[in-house]
């Protein structure tokens, strides 16, 4: 019963030369193996080829040799004439048709400070800076303290649980401390208030609210974002006595920040032949290896880490290294920018909350204006509920 | 019968947003005023063997603070919406599946339970899910003097004696859930009840004018 499924291009929706045919459906045979193939005729170069193989669907890229199949042909039958693809060197070859650039990142704030959107293509990130006075750690009583916590979300992907350390949480939340944290990128001296008896402790919480590849990046981003764009309450000293004012009564200042560390990560295809910037979530599932690189912008490495068991060669990790400083500059000129854009709305007086945020031009997408609620007939409407109203049973 | 005054009951900004998410098979943002909640919700799905059951779907949901991890608060608002979800999805049409419904705050700034209500039904809206009604939330805060404030913002839950949320469905305009917190009289629910009634027709139409399905009448 094995069967060979020919999916349609879905090439209406995209363009035909650059953009690879997509699965618009696949059928979970539980009974055996089939192999789903997309039409020879489509341009793109690198075709997906998924099989099912029980409860799962694997998805392979096919920059691998085809041959192999020849020899499973006595599995399949049905399928003849499968032509051998040359792993292809284009630039635009990827799945989503992108070069060696990231996707389209979208960095927003909310209405206070220290929270902070980002989008990188379709994966979504929202970082919250709070603050809280406590005692400091006995080793460091000058220092502040800082702590952070990524959260992966069960609205991310259906495969994170809630409450579940699973090792992609661990793993990202350990990158993100040495990225941060053992960079000192924040001056934690700054947050003594009264030493050996109370610091502030910055809390950074990033969320991920959408899973589509990359998250450890857009997480760096957030939370650096984040911390840039946040206020703590000022504090007044006078002999014994502390005084937190409130925002309302002194303005709240900002954290005071060496650089910014952002993590730029690699991923690599074939052991290491291929190489690509900010995959996406199917691009990490075929993945061999990934090397994240943590640099701010003055081309300072502030870690690096390779997992996936791939072995580099010296010239690939410094091409790589090279790469990331072009991005890292990038993506600092961004954030400064949005950091500017919401200073100056701010300023402006306007509201900068999350009913301005919501684009006017989408279908999917409505604001209604405040409105009164009329009362006319409330009165009689709560009589009216008084008198249908059934009687309590007599107990 | 106290009469309330008819002063300051009106509901705030509101803004929605579906769809915006590409992993979840539903979600929405929800905005009032500057509360703002965002919805996702999965399903129909495989469910664990253990929380399976025989003829309906097993619906799950999860509220997500901004900062921390959740606690007993939000154990205790994940309980009332879902049990305002069981009430209007037909479950029954998805044995041994699971639905899971995941609310993320974005912000609080009062009235977050009815806000959380809100972006839930659209996201389950957005999702597909059978549902026998609509239903919405609404916040009804009585301060000091004995007014009934809808949508308070934080403030103003803040400085109120009593606060109520209700849930009412889109076809009768019946209570679906509540959860009230404060002391008040029993009049006073009365009124709010029915005010909650009237703000929910409006918020009915926000609903109707976001699906691009104005042209349907409610069923009276």
């Amino acid at each position: 019963m094995n069967k060979l499924i020919q999916l349609a291009d879905m090439s209406s929706s995209c363009r035909a030369e650059e953009e690879p045919a997509r699965l618009i459906s696949l059928f979970s045979l539980s009974v055996s193996p089939a192999l789903i193939l997309l039409p020879k005729h489509t341009a793109a170069k690198n075709i997906a080829l998924a099989t099912t193989d029980w409860q799962r669907i694997i998805l392979l890229h096919t920059q691998k040799d085809l041959s192999f199949l020849k020899n499973m042909t006595h599995l399949f039958p049905t399928v003849s004439g499968i032509s051998c693809l040359k792993p292809s060197r284009r630039k635009s070859g990827w799945m989503d048709g992108r070069p060696y650039d990231y996707r389209k990142i979208k960095i927003t704030f909310g209405t206070d400070y220290g929270c902070c959107f980002v989008d990188l293509g379709r994966t979504r990130v929202m970082a919250q800076v709070s603050c809280e006075l406590v005692a400091p750690k006995e080793s460091r009583p000058n220092e502040g303290i800082m702590f952070f916590n990524i959260e992966l979300s069960p609205m991310a992907s259906p495969a994170f649980e809630q409450g579940r350390q699973s090792e992609l949480s661990v793993k990202l939340n350990r990158q993100l401390e040495r990225c941060l944290r053992n960079s000192k990128c924040i001056d934690t001296e700054s947050l003594c208030v009264v030493s050996g008896e109370k610091v502030w402790q910055i809390r950074v919480d990033v969320h991920m609210l959408n899973h589509d590849g990359n998250l450890m990046d857009a997480a760096s981003i957030a939370a650096i974002t984040a911390l840039c764009h946040f206020r703590r309450p000022d504090v007044a000293i006078q002999g014994d006595e502390v005084t937190v004012f409130s925002p309302e009564e002194r303005d709240p200042i900002p954290l005071s920040i060496y650089h910014m560390p952002i993590s730029v990560s690699f991923s690599f295809f074939q052991q290491g032949t291929y190489l690509l910037v900010d995959p996406c979530e199917r691009e990490e599932r075929v993945m061999d290896g990934l090397l994240m690189i943590a640099m701010n912008k003055h081309r300072e490495i502030c870690s690096i880490q390779s997992s996936g068991g791939i072995m580099l060669l010296k010239d690939q990790v410094m091409r790589c290294s090279k790469i990331a400083s072009v991005k890292v500059s990038e993506i600092t000129e961004l954030i400064g920018k949005a950091l500017e854009n919401d200073k100056k709305a701010r300023k402006a007086g306007g509201r900068c909350g999350f009913a301005e945020s919501i684009p006017q031009e989408r279908i999917t997408a409505l604001k209604m204006e405040e409105s009164p609620v009329e009362m006319m007939d409330v009165t009689e409407r709560a009589n009216d509920i008084v008198q249908k109203a059934e009687a309590p049973p007599q107990t | 019968m106290e009469v309330c005054g008819s002063s300051n009951v009106s509901l705030r900004e509101f803004g929605c947003e579906q769809s915006l998410l590409s992993r979840p098979d539903g979600s929405a943002s929800f905005i009032q005023g500057d509360t703002s909640v965002l919805a996702g919700v999965y399903g129909p799905a495989e469910v664990k063997v253990s929380k399976e059951i025989y003829d309906r779907a097993t619906l799950e949901v999860l509220i997500q603070p901004k900062v921390g991890l959740p606690s007993v608060r939000e154990r205790s608002q994940e309980q009332c919406v879902r049990e305002t979800c069981e009430a209007s999805l037909l479950l029954s049409l998805h044995p041994r599946s699971s639905l899971t419904l995941i609310l993320q705050v974005l912000h609080d700034d009062g009235s977050l339970l009815s806000c959380a209500l809100n972006a839930a039904c659209m996201a389950l809206m957005d999702a597909g899910l059978p549902m026998s009604c609509l239903f919405c939330g609404v916040t009804c805060a009585i301060d000091t003097d004995g007014q009934i404030i809808t949508d308070p913002t934080a403030a103003q839950e803040k400085e109120s004696r009593a606060l109520m949320t209700f849930a009412i469905d889109s076809t009768e305009h019946r209570v679906l859930m509540s959860s009230t917190k404060g002391s008040f009289t029993v009049h006073e629910l009365q009124q709010c009840i029915a005010v909650s009634q009237k703000a929910s027709e409006k918020i009915f139409q926000f609903y109707r004018d976001s699906s691009g399905l104005s042209t349907i009448q409610n069923p009276q």
